[in-house]
């Protein structure tokens, strides 16, 4: 599945280590933990999904199935919510992210962006589905979109902050 | 033909390993939901998670914390003594009150002496801090400081002074999870302080929201009536403000009035809390039939 995908954005791109990926990993949970309340908590873009995408097309020896059904577990005691809940959408995440991986690495960052968004999407909208499910009360329009659509905004910034050297054959930006 | 091409799987065959790796942990997922939701028998996973996500949950205090703390050392004189002077006031008006409250509670006791029967009981608390809420909009629930290192327990009801607020449901070594009555899982004997009515209000998992559906449609109810625990279930001691009625609908084709209430007690108003103390005369009460039953796993009460 790797090699036959033209790697235009990967190629020459030094690996962050082990750690730095796990710190960023780290932060996001803390982002989750920064006190939201009211509307905040309704528009608050789920940065651990985008990390999991992230590290999953660029990094993927180091994101496996394991890792997201963990992170899915941390994120669910970290908002008081039913545990397994998260689990089962970032694994579902990580499972869309491999399977779309070599479509998303062959294109520039802004086509990139809207795949992300359809990966974010989809798993909010499976969260909703699930919650929905289990008899919790329907949340407003905006929850279905909003939190996403901000999410896929910060895709562009993330190679900057997450990157440890400039990538030497980062595409030219679409016009 | 070679063979090689009529058996192309043959030479690579092996299980996709993405699919059976997620499939095995998606369905790993639908057990935990499952067994967490309905059976609550994770509570010692949630513990244990929760101590592994302990450290970041304090490093996310940090920002907060430094601003408050900057907020205290900026504070001028002038606004500590309004403050002072307004809360002086305040007690002074309040002080005829509980002289009174005292005078009535001895009276009420050598009543209840009287006509024997029994103490009322005594209801005691502890102030504690809300460290704020859950992160999570389909969750009616907020975290407070102090634990299982600090004697509480699950079941105590939660007030601000404003009134009723929730209930314990989890409590983890050094904080506690307090579900909040407009959550869904929640119901509260009531009654209509201008009436009597006694009624059952239920949370609707909307934010400070709570619906009564059992009042019949020729009770006299209006908006504005305020709802104070009826303390029929023992959880709740008697006459704590619950909610005001926001709305009261009569449908002619049904039986009961549609009403909503708003719930008095707000979570961003007032960094700090009452615990009380949950009534042990309740868990002595014969369980209906065999069911064991712990204030943990149930938050919703018996229906009176």
């Amino acid at each position: 599945m790797d090699s036959m995908a033209p790697l235009p954005a990967a190629t020459l791109r030094v690996s962050p280590s082990r750690g730095w990926i796990h710190a960023s990993l780290g932060l996001s949970l803390i982002f989750l933990f920064l006190p939201w309340q009211g509307w905040g908590l309704w528009i608050r873009p789920d940065i651990t999904a985008l990390l999991l995408i992230y590290w999953g097309i660029f990094e993927p020896a180091e994101m496996g199935a394991g890792k997201a059904f963990l992170l899915g577990m941390l994120s669910d005691v970290a908002q008081s919510h039913v545990l397994g809940i998260h689990a089962l959408t970032y694994s579902a995440l990580f499972v869309l992210v491999q399977y779309y991986r070599p479509r998303i690495l062959s294109f520039y960052r802004l086509n990139q962006m809207l795949h992300v968004l359809m990966l974010l999407l989809l798993t909010q909208w499976l969260e909703g589905l699930v919650n929905g499910v289990l008899g919790y009360a329907w949340p407003n329009w905006s929850w279905w979109v909003i939190q996403p659509l901000l999410g896929a905004l910060g895709w562009p910034f993330l190679p900057r902050l997450l990157e440890r050297a400039p990538r030497p054959a980062a595409p030219p930006q679409s016009p | 033909m070679s063979p090689l091409k009529s058996h192309p799987s043959d030479l690579f065959s092996r299980p996709s390993p993405l699919w059976l790796r997620s499939g095995i942990y998606g369905l790993l997922a639908l057990t935990c939901i499952l067994l967490d939701h309905h059976y609550h028998r994770l509570e010692r996973v949630h513990q244990i998670l929760r101590i592994w996500t302990l450290p970041l949950q304090e490093l996310a205090r940090v920002p907060l914390w430094t601003g408050r703390e900057l907020g205290r050392h900026l504070t001028t004189l002038e606004r500590l003594q309004a403050e002072n002077d307004a809360l002086r006031h305040q007690l002074l008006g309040q002080a005829a009150l509980v002289q009174q409250a005292t005078l009535l509670t001895r009276d009420l006791t050598r009543l209840h002496t009287l006509m024997q029967l029994g103490n009322s009981p005594r209801f005691t608390g502890q102030v504690h801090r809300l460290i704020g809420s859950a992160r999570n909009p389909f969750v009616q629930k907020v975290l407070l400081e102090g634990g299982e290192n600090q004697g509480l327990q699950a079941g105590s009801p939660v007030l601000t002074d404003q009134g009723l607020m929730g209930q314990i449901t989890r409590v983890y070594p050094d904080e506690s999870e307090v579900t909040l009555i407009s959550n869904r899982d929640l119901t509260i004997p009531v009654e209509i302080e201008r009436t009597g009515l006694r009624t059952l209000a239920m949370g609707t998992g909307h934010q400070g929201e709570l619906s009564l559906p059992y009042v019949p449609s020729q009770t006299d109810v209006r908006v504005g009536d305020i709802l104070l625990t009826s303390g029929i279930d023992g959880l709740y001691p008697r006459g704590l403000t619950v909610a005001t009625l926001t709305s009261v609908t009569r449908h002619p084709s049904s039986a009961f009035v549609e009403i909503t209430a708003r719930v008095n007690a707000g979570t961003d108003t007032y960094p700090d809390v009452l615990v009380m103390a949950p009534n042990t005369a309740f868990q002595n009460l014969p369980t209906l039939d065999n069911q064991r039953h712990s204030p943990v796993h149930e938050p919703t009460h018996k229906k009176p």
